[in-house]
Order: structure tokens, then sequence, then C-alpha cells
């Protein structure tokens, strides 16, 4: 399997996914390897992790790299543009990065698809499993060697992430997923956008909806009702053109014009951090529109607690896994229509990103009403106990077992 | 006869930790002790120890012909005695001498005179009792933080008492020269402006130690030359203290230019040095200044665009101040205090794009950095307050 991030080294939901799907697929019996770019941590026990850097490290030097000397890579959302930035700041910062890396993303893909190449040479594998166009070169190189099967997982397509496709990105989605045996979409909104974009033949392709471990977080429904004098809202995503935030600032302010008692926190960071900062600023709203940087995973799951309702303005969101994690905590929510969870989450209301109205009349709907509240938190619940990432596992292994066997899927 | 009056600055903020959006209404601890402990330690051992010690001695030796003024900001003196008592106590010694004369200024170095006439006056007796209890002083004569100055100022530490006020020598206000000319402020009975000459300043604040400065190195008799040979019978040198020792490290040679300063510029037989208070008991007035808008001594613009520039900057001073009156109708002591060391001027300083150069405004990759960083971090603690204020 490749992968790009692995928790707790994470930027955003593809590092959740990889991981809640390996554990499963491993709970059905699967044997993983898992090739990342970098990772830092103890393995988990159910999964083998390789990384390339580690491999191509020891061939050079023999020596390790320092965690902060490498941050971009660890992103699954990164940008050609991003690393392009991160590269010329670390060669002026006089960091060893320049050492080991290329001056492009690009180069640094096929590095990690040669990689690949060489891991798969020494192994034997059933089925060649990979996540999001930054590992799709190394999936091709693998089958060359090995022959088998090969599985492309998608969990965002170009389209998705950038108001305007990189040609060069769109091409290398585009053909790797035409070579792809199977190809995996995170909800019948993505499939559809690959079919689309890429004319990737329905035959192909197949849904697999994320899940959410319920395990160890609180009942929905049975939040302590504390007596507060603000509400808290909470938007949790990179602060980039994908998730909308520039929307929910325009939310914000709808709301604030009819009630004062609302505290907006964005929870991320991204390329429009400082530009949306600065908006809110000149609006005067910094005292209702507060920033939380990127949070680690206790610090969601506190935030999460006290908050009254979430947002998700999205422009395009293929999946949408923490509108489940906001659900399954007991937070209501108002979602995109223009997202894949919307498909799943009959009992939450929706409304179309660029609608800001409508998102400010729906939200506050919600916290005017705690009956509203309760009705949507019960009404999920069969959704949410149906989406576990057993059932995603299970998905992954039967699709396995008739792509190995050569039976029609 | 030529008359040199020295002031020196000396301030330390209360910084700001990493305060997390989880801590807003569990923790109320808002700054960086261990940071400002070590800061102050670190420029108490470089620069407030050994400057003291020289001053004192020089003041001595030459039977206090020699003779300075210093604004010593109330946050700084209250880490002072936190952090380094020792500081407090050479001070006490310097004042012994006889050849000092400690300044007013508001105690939490804050833009108050811009936003609150109430907070403003609040701040300048905190302060005034602060120097009276410390080191048995009443002040006579004001500076603003950061020599901001207007018209208004002006106007209103007349109405509190003070004859001399100082501010930036602003060459498009006074003129080229004008820094050497005493002034009185416009809309006032007597009150008299000493105006800051930037340029003989500047020589031992900035570029002291550039090594790539035309005139550099510059010893004592040089600058003292230069003094001499000035236009206009005052020249005011007002600069940051921090400079003999921290911003000017020892090996730079400075404590040697400072040693040499009295008897370089006493060699000239028509020269004396004077307080600010004796400058203005002394000389009358020889013009009248206009100031109506506010000048500063920051940057080139000389305004207030180091701390009022953006709108973060903008919104979070005017969040502060939204709370004037609640926070000080609260008569919680604990949360005025707090409050009020959110109002000093440095906090808005760092969040100045002005300087942020490209590679600054693109490090999104480390959020905990730079001027929005500083903003964020501004308004959850600001909420907090908030939050503090509707439970008391």
């Amino acid at each position: 399997m490749f992968g790009w991030e692995f928790p707790p080294l994470i930027s955003g939901g593809l590092g959740v996914a990889c991981f809640g799907l390996t554990k499963a697929i491993a709970r059905q019996g699967g044997k993983i390897t898992l090739v990342l770019p970098r990772y830092y941590e103890k393995s988990p026990k159910f999964v083998k992790i390789v990384t390339t850097d580690s491999v191509l490290e020891k061939l050079r030097s023999g020596k390790s790299l320092k965690k902060n000397e490498v941050m971009p890579l660890i992103s699954g959302y990164l940008r050609p543009e991003d690393y392009e930035q991160w590269y010329k700041e670390s060669a002026t910062s006089g960091s060893k990065a320049k050492l080991i890396y290329g001056p492009d993303l690009y180069s640094e893909i096929e590095k990690y698809a040669w990689m690949g190449q060489k891991i798969a040479e020494k192994g034997d594998f059933d089925i060649i499993h990979c996540h999001d166009w930054l590992t799709y070169q190394a999936g091709v190189a693998a089958k060359k060697i090995l022959g088998a099967p090969l599985v492309m997982h998608v969990h965002s397509i170009e389209a998705d992430r950038a108001p305007f496709s990189n040609p060069r990105i769109f091409k290398i989605e585009k053909q790797c997923l035409n070579q792809a045996d199977l190809v995996m979409c995170v909800s019948r909104y993505t499939l559809e956008q690959v079919k689309k974009n890429y004319q990737v033949p329905e035959s192909k392709l197949v849904v697999v909806h994320n899940g959410v471990d319920l395990a160890g977080s609180a009942r929905p429904g049975k939040r302590p009702d504390r007596a507060k004098k603000v509400r808290q809202i909470l938007y949790l995503g990179r602060l980039t053109w994908q998730k909308g935030p520039e929307y929910l600032v325009e939310i914000a302010k709808l709301m604030l014009e009819k009630r004062k008692d609302l505290r907006f926190i964005l929870a991320g960071w991204g390329d429009l951090a400082h530009p949306i900062i600065e908006r809110v600023a000149e609006m005067g709203l910094g005292d209702h529109i507060l920033f939380g940087g990127f949070l680690d995973e206790l610090d969601v799951k506190k935030l999460f607690r006290n908050s009254d309702l979430f947002l998700l303005p999205s422009a395009s969101e293929p999946f949408g896994l923490v509108v489940l994690e906001a659900l399954s905590q007991g937070v209501p929510a108002v979602i995109s229509k223009q997202s894949g969870v919307a498909e799943l989450l009959d009992g939450v209301p929706k409304a179309d990103f660029w609608d800001t109205n409508q998102f400010a009349r729906l939200s506050l709907e919600l916290l005017e009403s705690p009956e509203l509240v309760d009705q949507q938190l019960k009404s999920i619940l069969p959704t949410l106990e149906q989406l576990n990432w057993n059932r995603s596992g299970k998905v992954c292994m039967d699709n396995y077992k008739s792509l190995a066997a050569g039976r029609p899927l | 006869m030529k008359t040199v009056c020295f002031y020196f600055q000396v301030h330390q903020p209360f910084r700001m930790r990493n305060y997390h959006i989880l801590d807003i209404g569990k923790s109320h601890n808002y700054f960086d002790d261990k940071q400002n402990r070590e800061i102050i330690r670190k420029v108490a051992e470089k620069c407030y120890l050994p400057t003291n010690r020289l001053i004192a001695k020089l003041i001595r030796k030459h039977r206090r012909k020699f003779r300075v003024s210093y604004s010593v900001t109330g946050v700084a003196l209250e880490q002072m005695e936190k952090y380094a008592p020792e500081v407090i106590d050479s001070f006490r010694d310097l004042i012994s001498t006889g050849g000092v004369e400690m300044l007013s200024e508001t105690y939490y170095h804050s833009l108050s005179a811009v936003y609150s006439e109430d907070e403003f006056k609040r701040q300048v007796n905190i302060h005034r009792d602060k120097l009276k209890q410390l080191f048995g002083v009443v002040p006579v004569t004001f500076r603003n933080t950061e020599l901001i100055y207007s018209d208004h100022l002006a106007w209103l530490i007349q109405q509190m008492g003070f004859q001399t006020v100082m501010a930036e020598g602003v060459d498009w206000l006074a003129g080229e020269n004008g820094a050497g000319k005493i002034w009185r402020a416009r809309g006032t009975d007597n009150l008299k402006i000493l105006l800051r000459n930037y340029r003989l300043s500047d020589d031992i604040g900035f570029r002291f130690s550039n090594p790539g400065w035309s005139e550099h190195p510059l010893f004592a008799d040089k600058w003292a030359s230069w003094v001499n040979a000035a236009p206009g019978p005052l020249h005011n040198i007002f600069i940051d203290y921090e400079t003999f020792g921290e911003h000017q490290w020892a090996s730079t040679g400075i404590f040697e230019f400072l040693n040499y300063l009295p008897e370089a510029l006493l060699a000239y037989k028509d020269l004396e040095i004077l307080t600010p208070s004796q400058v203005s008991k002394k000389y009358p007035a020889q013009d009248e200044l206009a100031c109506p808008n506010w000048i500063s001594w920051a940057d080139t613009e000389r305004d207030l665009s180091a701390w009022l520039g953006n709108s973060m900057q903008r919104d979070a001073m005017d969040k502060l101040y939204k709370m004037e009156q609640r926070i000080v109708q609260s008569g919680n002591f604990e949360l005025i205090a707090d409050w009020r060391k959110l109002s000093t001027s440095d906090h808005y300083y760092y969040m100045s794009t002005k300087y942020a150069a490209d590679a600054e405004v693109h490090k999104y990759f480390n959020p905990h950095h730079g001027p929005h960083f500083a903003y964020i971090v501004m308004m959850r603690i600001l909420s907090d307050l908030e939050e503090r204020l509707n439970h008391s």
C-alpha cells in the first residue's frame, strides 16, 4: 500500500482515512506493508511501515534527518508551489533539506515511485493499493514489477483541491487512474467527478465510504448542556480554497448581524490563513472570529466538546470525515451540498457552499432550537452505526479477493 | 553656550505566551514568565547593571557636571522588582548621585494618549506613584510612549502639571535644525518641548557598531566635535538605554565610548550638560511648535503606523479599548492589571506587516510566528478577558 501521510503526522482527512482503512483491512486478515515518504513514530502493530526517506538516507549518509527539516512532505495535500516555497526557504535558512530533496515536488514523486519499485522488487504482494495522486505513479511502477492488480483510492481529485486545476497534476491523475484495475472513490459525489473528469469507465469504479470510530467518544445526544453565555461554532479544516473558509467568514458576519453571543473558531491553517485573518480584522470581527491554528487530535476532541455547531462550507469535499467526527461527538452540523457526506446524512441541513444566507439561516435555526438539534442527532444515529471502518475494510477486502481471483467485480 | 541633554529609555514589555485556543475560559496566564525573566536577567547583566554603575561613577567623577535623565516604564520596573531587584538598587544609587532626573510616562508604555484620556491619566498617575514608592522622586518632565506627541497631548499633560515634554525632531515640523531650539507647545501657556536630535542620537543608537558606516569606528571625541559643531544652542540625545551593552555589545567598544564621553564633551569650555527640567528652567522658549497630528520616533514615517498601520493592529486596539470602561468599573484588580499589560505598545508593534519581506509573509508553514500570529493570540486573550469580565 502506498500512502503519503499517516497519524500522528497528518494534515487532514487523508491520514485519518489511511489509518482507519489499514487497521480495518488488517482485522479482515490482510497483511499490509505501507510505504510512506517519511514516518518517525513506531509502526502500529497492524501494519508494517516502510519509509522511502529512510531507505534513501541510509544509502546516502547513514544518518537520519530531524523532523522540522522535512515538515512539508508529511502533508498529503502538498501543492507544487508550496513545495517550491519551502525548498527556497530551507535553502536560504541553511537547512540540510536540499541535500536530499529535489527542487520540485514532481521529482520527489518520481523518487518516491522509484523507491516503490525497489520495495516491490523485494517483496511478494498480491494487491497494490495507493492513496491519492502523490502515490499513483509508485503504484503504476510497482504493478510493472509485480503484475498484481492495482487499486487506486481517490480521496480527492485535482478539481476538488484547487479552483484552477494544475494541468500537470490533472494529467498524472488521468493517466494513472486509467491504468488502475479498480478505482475506489470515497463517495458517490467523487465517483461522478472521476467519471466526468477522467473518463474512467463505470465498471472500474466503486464507492468505499469512509468510516468513523465511535469507540471512546461521547454518545451523540448526551452532551451536558452547560449554561454558557457564548455559543461556539466550529470550522475545522485547512484554510484553503477547497474548504471554503472565506464563505465561513461571510456566514459568520451574517449570523452576527442577528445575534452577538457567538464565537466562531477556525481551527486549521493553510495558504489562505493570512488573507482570511486580515479580512476578519478589516471587518472588525476579531473578537467573534478566532483562529485556533493547526490542532492535534486530542485538542480537536476537546474543541468538539465545547462547540454548539459545526459548519462545513467546502467548495468541493470528496467525503468530509470531519462531519462524522463532529456528529459522533454530539455536535450538530450544517454542511455543504458539494460534499460526499451529504449523500449519507439525510437528517443534516445542507446548503450550496456559495449560499451563505441559507447557511446562516439554517445555523441560526439550530442554535435557537434544542429540539432541532436533538432531532438531527437522533436521525443520524443509524447512519453513524453503519459507517464504520470495519465495513469499509470489508468492502476493500472483498474487492481484493475478486481482483486476485480474476473474478468480475 | 551650548547645551547637551541626555535621556535614556528603559523598557521591557510583559511578552505574551503562545496562548492556546483551548485556554480560553480555563487559563488566565497570558504572559511568558519564563521568557520575561530570562530577558530581564540577560539585559540586567549585559546593560542595566554595568551601565548604571558606569554612569554613577561618571556623575560623581565630574561632580554632577555630567547629568542624565531616564524614563523607566512601570512594566520594566515591575519586572526588575520581580526578577532582578539589584537593578532597582542600582537605580537608587544612581539617583543618589544628584545628577539624575527621572521622567514621567505611562506605566504600561501604552498608546492610551491616543485612545483614552481617562486611561492615559490613570496610567501616568500609576507610574508617578511607582517612582515615588521606589525612588522617592516626583517627575516634572513628561515623555510619552515612543515619543508619541501632538498638540492634544501637550494640552493634556499641561493640565496634569508638567512643565516640559519630549518629542521627536521631525524635520517637516520643526525645520531642518529645529531640534536645536527650545519650543513652546501650541495651545499651552508655557509647556516647553525638547526635540530629539535624531542624527546625533542615531550615531550612537544605530550606527555606532556598523562597520559599513564611513565614520566607523566612532570615538567619543569625534562625536563630541560633531555636537559642538552642530547648529543651534541645544542638542537632545534621546536613545534606548539598551544601546549600551545589549543593542551594541560590550565588544563594540560602546562602554569605552560612554566612559570617555563626559570628558570629551566637557573639554569644550562653553558646553554644558543639563537634564530636561534644568534646560526648561534655565532657558525661555524661542518659538512655538504646532503639531496637529500624531508624531513619534518610530520608523521613517515618524507617525503611528508602526502600531496602527494595518487592520489587525487597529482591530486589536479597538477591541482592547472597547472593554476599558467595563474593566475599570469591575474593580477587579487582577483583571485591570492584565488588561493594562495588554495595552503595552509592543504587542501591537509585533503585528506590524510593514517590515515583512516576502519570505516572512509566506511563512505559513509555521503559524507560530509573525504578525498574524501575534494578532490571533491577542484576540484569544481578549476573548478570555471578556469571559472573566462577564463572570466577575
